[in-house]
């Protein structure tokens, strides 16, 4: 109920100055900062109180400004992170301990967090953990398992001094001072002044048909609102998608719309104009039509079909076989089974989709939060009818992705938009908005039967499982396809077969979501290797080191790695930490009471790149006649920490200190497509680019003279100095012809990961490399009220070759606090849960401590040996709780999440009183 | 403190305000106005329901200031003006629309609000219009047919 034309005079302390803010009374003071004041250092990623991102100080306390009217700040003293580093000490010593202990992921929750913990160390300069988590409390991250984030609060200033040092080194986020410092730039942040605005028109029904009235009337009654779009705007194909075959998501729903959430129209106004517009006021009519929104209801006879040419909706399937599953199950000395199931999973990244898009000199240049530019470029050419010439992706700071961010949202939008228009237009997603329609991870129904000889050997397995796709294909084939080749685990398994659906359902489109269904599926693989453990009366540590693959032993797929396989050192290393909890919760458990302690373990797998399938990226670098070294970095950093590690390989192939490397980020109209960031392949395979750029630079430099391979490099003062032992030979840069780009020398190297394609069988080669982890956890069931809450992580990671240990360590904590939610509290119910207070998420509190086991098998593909981490890290997670609350009550749980209630159901059904 | 204008039951009202007044403290504390009742403070129970400018808005979910200058109407200003209870309050009289009256003020705003832009609603519109407005006593069925009554329709409802 704003009335636009009540303006209010609001006048308070903004950062130490006194500002004047003419406003509507009622705004929030989280927009006033941002919009009206330029504090572009507060982020807002719910607008609900829930997140935390837009915490400032009001007079010293912290408020979600989001929850408070900006005229409430009248005669107030508003401080935000920017401010606070500029006039606070303790603000800047927080800053140097988030940065030393890389408590900073994709950064967009930083500013909230630090503000809040400055409010904190002001008044208890020595804080304790459980003091940091109290006033951590209400702000979210997604990205870092918040235990850094407690580490550095706690150590403020007792920070070690900035190391230095390419790969190996626990060297700081090369991007991380801006996010420490509020000055990075995300979607949002990045709009020119009086950008028009754009909202989309959503489908409220999971299937409807729809007409629109009219719109030319509409736009011509509602003054500042200037443009419709729907289909009609669109001059080339009105479809999306990330797979050959399977391009088929419309920008705007056609007639009839298939979930909750789809778009059909945008409204393009100016700010005032958007503010005040209503979106129950634009002229569509609908006509609800009966949804199927589980496997069962769309495949069942009858089923409304969602797409031509794909019978009972099933848009794909997946199988891998090899042996006799069948024979050899029938031949093993004990058998287990067990059916499984898990819901739809929210990304739940902090930073809702967000950018903006105009016309520059023809072209359309889309600015946006993207973990795949060229991807984007790709959708963008079919759907404008338009070449790659004219069509820019320049993309910004991205406030978390975890795979979502692959497939586009905003760009089409954004870009029709400014075709439109021919004017700057911006958007951003409301919470709510995001959670409706970008994917989701897929609800998997799972069946697996797994057998085993007496003597503790695996002797047949088969498995099947269902995926509901949602809507639309997105990455739905790869779940199909890559679910079979890992269902396994990293283990030898020689009869195996393993088959999958991937069936369309009027829900959101299911697609990328850290693991690519494989956390499904080691749910139930992990589940039942427990089991037989318990049936053959085995421990489980040694049942799996029983089993593990090892070097020269084939995969399910008939692959066969000579080197790399280090799934055996990974479980070894938890040895000590699981026979001290088995030992640790005997004894706790001995006491009795309702608490019971379990420990649970849990291996994972996870091929790095695409299935079987051309997965390049390109690097490219050069060198300036001033000396400067520049690296054109495309491989995007969604927080995980691509900047830094693809920097420090560069760094280490060429020769040099890493702070002697420029970079320049993944604008593709300057830097070369280093493939989406996906897959676990940044570090593997761009990181393999980079260093292949690195060394040929490297030798391009040592050829003008003549120096030896080891020779030393030293950069500056528009020359290039190259020594061996006590010779020096100078080349003077300045005398060397200069390129377009102002480079004397330069490189350009691709990698592409050798792979075969997989026969109808699944056998081949579908991955040059996997990773491999286990998960440790000790947990307290609460058996009176069902309530799971972990108490400690061991995390074991064979990674090849640590980069950067400190990042490792956060790709781990972070990975365990998403599998932690999909394990224990995580279940997006389309038209129910779509924000953030009805769709739970771990908070600061939920996350016990994480010990990680870095684990080196070095890879012989890996740049100096490493592997991809990325999705690694949660698949072994949920599987390694559920066995430990098997543990701790005798009970297993099958479907996921583990909520309270499930769990006391199952408790009661088990006779617990 | 800044000062807040506005016209409340056709009269001008006007009183120095600090910023996080809620419009439901101005009426009922700067005003007097109690008939406008406080439930939960959070927006879910819709006891405070009022108009401002024509439209059924939760009293405690805006500032005083964002209604600067607007018409407000409150439960105290929906008799007719001989006193007597408009249509809709003696349909909730006559078809025991209330129990213990606290949900009362609410409810008959939002009626009024509903019978505005709908004035003949279907039994179902009733209802999805007043999900907003918690009822502890009645079981709403009474409520329902006393909205139904106030539209001039046929008070025998499904559930009866």
């Amino acid at each position: 109920m704003d009335n636009p034309a009540t303006t209010t005079l609001t006048a308070f302390r903004l950062n130490g100055e006194i500002v004047e803010l003419a406003a509507p009374a009622g705004e929030r003071l989280s927009h006033s900062l941002r919009e009206r004041l330029g504090a572009r250092d507060v982020k807002i990623g719910c607008n609900a109180g829930d997140c935390g991102a837009c915490t400032v100080l009001v007079d010293g306390a912290p408020v979600c400004a989001c929850l408070m009217g900006s005229h409430q700040a009248q005669g107030a003293e508003v401080e935000t992170l920017s401010g606070l580093i500029r006039a606070d000490p303790l603000a800047r010593a927080l800053a140097d301990s988030f940065q030393a202990h890389q408590a900073a992921q994709c950064g967009f929750c930083t500013p909230g967090m630090m503000v809040a913990a400055v409010a904190l160390l002001r008044e208890t300069r020595h804080p304790n953990v459980a003091q940091v988590t109290d006033a951590l409390g209400g702000v979210l991250c997604r990205c870092t398992g918040y235990r850094k984030i407690i580490d550095a609060v706690v150590s403020v200033g007792t920070t070690p001094a900035p190391v230095s040092g390419a790969v190996g080194s626990p060297i700081r986020r090369l991007d991380g001072l801006e996010k420490v410092e509020g000055r990075d730039r995300f979607g949002d942040d990045v709009a020119p002044d009086g950008a028009l605005v754009m909202r989309i028109i959503r489908s409220p029904h999971p299937r409807a048909r729809f007409a629109f009235g009219d719109l030319e009337g509409f736009v011509a009654r509602h003054p500042g609102i200037e443009a419709v779009l729907t289909a009609a705007d669109i001059p080339g194909k009105n479809a999306f998608g990330v797979i050959p075959g399977f391009i088929d998501q419309p920008v705007f729903a056609e007639d009839e719309a298939r979930f909750r959430g789809e778009a059909v129209a945008a409204v393009i106004g100016t700010a005032e104009a958007m503010t005040a517009f209503d979106p129950t006021d634009f002229p569509v009519a609908w006509q609800p039509l009966d949804p199927v929104q589980t496997v069962a209801e769309a495949t069942a006879g009858g089923a409304p079909q969602l797409h031509a040419g794909r019978a009972a909706n099933i848009m794909c399937g997946g199988q891998v076989q090899c042996g006799d599953a069948d024979a050899a199950l029938r031949r093993a000395d004990v058998v287990v089974e067990g059916a499984f199931s898990s819901g739809f999973v929210e990304h739940a990244y902090l930073e809702p989709e967000a950018g903006f898009a105009e016309m520059q000199n023809g072209r359309v240049v889309v600015y946006a939060c993207t973990q795949a530019p060229v991807m984007d470029q790709d959708s963008l050419i079919e759907i404008l009818a338009m070449d790659r010439s004219r069509i820019r992706i320049v993309p910004t700071s991205v406030g978390g992705g975890f795979g979502s961010k692959i497939d586009v949202s905003i760009q089409p939008f954004l870009a029709l938009a400014a075709l439109k228009t021919g004017r700057a237009v911006r958007i951003t997603y409301t919470r709510t908005e995001s959670m409706q329609s970008t994917t989701k991870r897929h609800p998997s129904q799972i069946a697996a039967t797994i057998g085993a000889t007496r003597d503790g050997r695996l002797c047949g397995m088969r498995f099947h499982g269902d995926f509901n796709t949602g809507a639309y294909a997105s990455w739905g084939p790869t779940v199909a396809n890559r679910v079979p080749v890992h269902a396994s685990g990293p283990y030898r398994i020689a009869d195996y077969r393993a088959t999958s659906r991937a069936v369309y359902t009027h829900c959101p489109p299911a697609g990328a979501f850290r693991g690519f269904g494989v956390p499904q599926s080691a749910i139930a693989q992990e589940s039942l290797f427990d089991d037989l453990a318990e049936k053959l009366g085995l421990d489980p540590l040694e049942f799996r080191l029983i089993n593990a693959l090892e070097n020269g032993a084939p995969t399910v797929c008939g692959q066969v790695f000579e080197q790399g396989v280090g799934i055996r050192a990974c479980l070894t290393a938890l040895r000590p930490a699981w026979e001290k909890a088995r030992a640790d919760c005997a004894a706790f458990n001995a006491q009795g009471g309702a608490m019971r302690r379990g420990v649970g373990i849990a291996a994972g797998w996870y091929g790095c790149g695409n299935t079987s399938l051309p997965n390049p990226s390109t690097i490219k670098a050069g060198l300036r006649a001033d000396g400067g070294l520049v690296l054109h970095q495309g491989a995007m950093d969604i927080g995980q920490g691509a900047n830094t590690v693809i920097t420090q390989i560069f760094a280490q192939a060429f020769g040099v200190p890493v702070d002697q490397v420029m970079r320049l980020g993944g604008d593709t109209d300057i830097t070369p497509d280093a493939g989406k960031t996906s897959a676990s392949r940044q570090t593997f395979v761009s990181g393999n680019a980079a260093r292949l750029s690195g060394a040929a630079l490297r030798r391009a430099v040592l050829q003008m003279t003549n120096a030896p391979e080891d020779a030393r490099i030293t950069l500056g003062g528009g020359e290039v100095v190259v020594s061996e032992g006590d010779k020096a030979h100078k080349v003077d840069l300045s005398r060397l012809p200069v390129d377009a780009e102002g480079y004397v020398l330069r490189a350009e190297e691709t990698y592409d990961p050798p792979t075969k394609p997989l026969n109808a069988d699944g056998q081949g080669v579908p991955y040059a490399q996997f990773g491999y982890a286990a998960h440790l956890v000790v947990v307290e069931v609460d058996t009176a009220l069902g309530h799971v809450r972990p108490l400690q992580f061991t995390a074991a990671h064979d990674v090849g070759r640590a980069i950067n240990p400190l990042l490792v360590e956060g790709q781990v904590q972070g990975g365990i606090a998403q599998g932690l939610g999909m394990a224990l509290m995580e279940e997006f119910l389309p038209g129910r849960t779509e924000n953030l207070h009805d769709y739970l998420i771990p908070t600061i509190g939920d996350i016990p401590p994480i010990e990680t086991l870095i684990v080196e098998e070095a890879d012989a593909h890996g740049p100096y040996g490493a592997k991809g981490l990325g999705e690694h890290v949660l698949i072994p997670t949920a599987p390694a709780i559920l066995n430990a609350i098997k543990h701790a009550t005798g009970v297993r749980i099958r479907d996921v999440p583990a909520t309270p209630s499930r769990v006391r159901a199952a408790l009661k059904e088990a006779g617990y009183a | 403190m800044t000062k807040v204008t506005m016209i409340v039951n056709g009269k001008s009202v006007s009183a120095e305000t600090e910023g996080r007044t809620l419009l439901v403290q101005y009426l009922r504390e700067g005003l007097g106005l109690t008939g406008t009742h406080v439930g939960c403070d959070t927006s879910q129970c819709g006891a405070c329901v009022v108009h401002v400018n024509g439209e059924a808005v939760k009293s405690c979910t805006m500032f005083a200031a964002e209604a600067e200058g607007a018409e407000v109407t409150t439960i105290e200003g929906m008799a007719n003006p001989d006193g007597s209870l408009s249509v809709i309050q003696q349909a909730f009289q006559d078809h025991h629309g209330l129990q213990c009256g606290f949900c009362t003020p609410g409810m008959v705003m939002s009626a009024a609000a509903l019978l505005k832009d709908n004035p003949r609603p279907t039994e179902a519109e009733v209802r999805a219009y007043l999900e907003g407005n918690i009822c502890r006593c009645t079981g709403y069925h009474n409520i329902v047919k006393a909205i139904m009554a106030a539209s001039g329709q046929d008070v025998a409802i499904a559930a009866e």
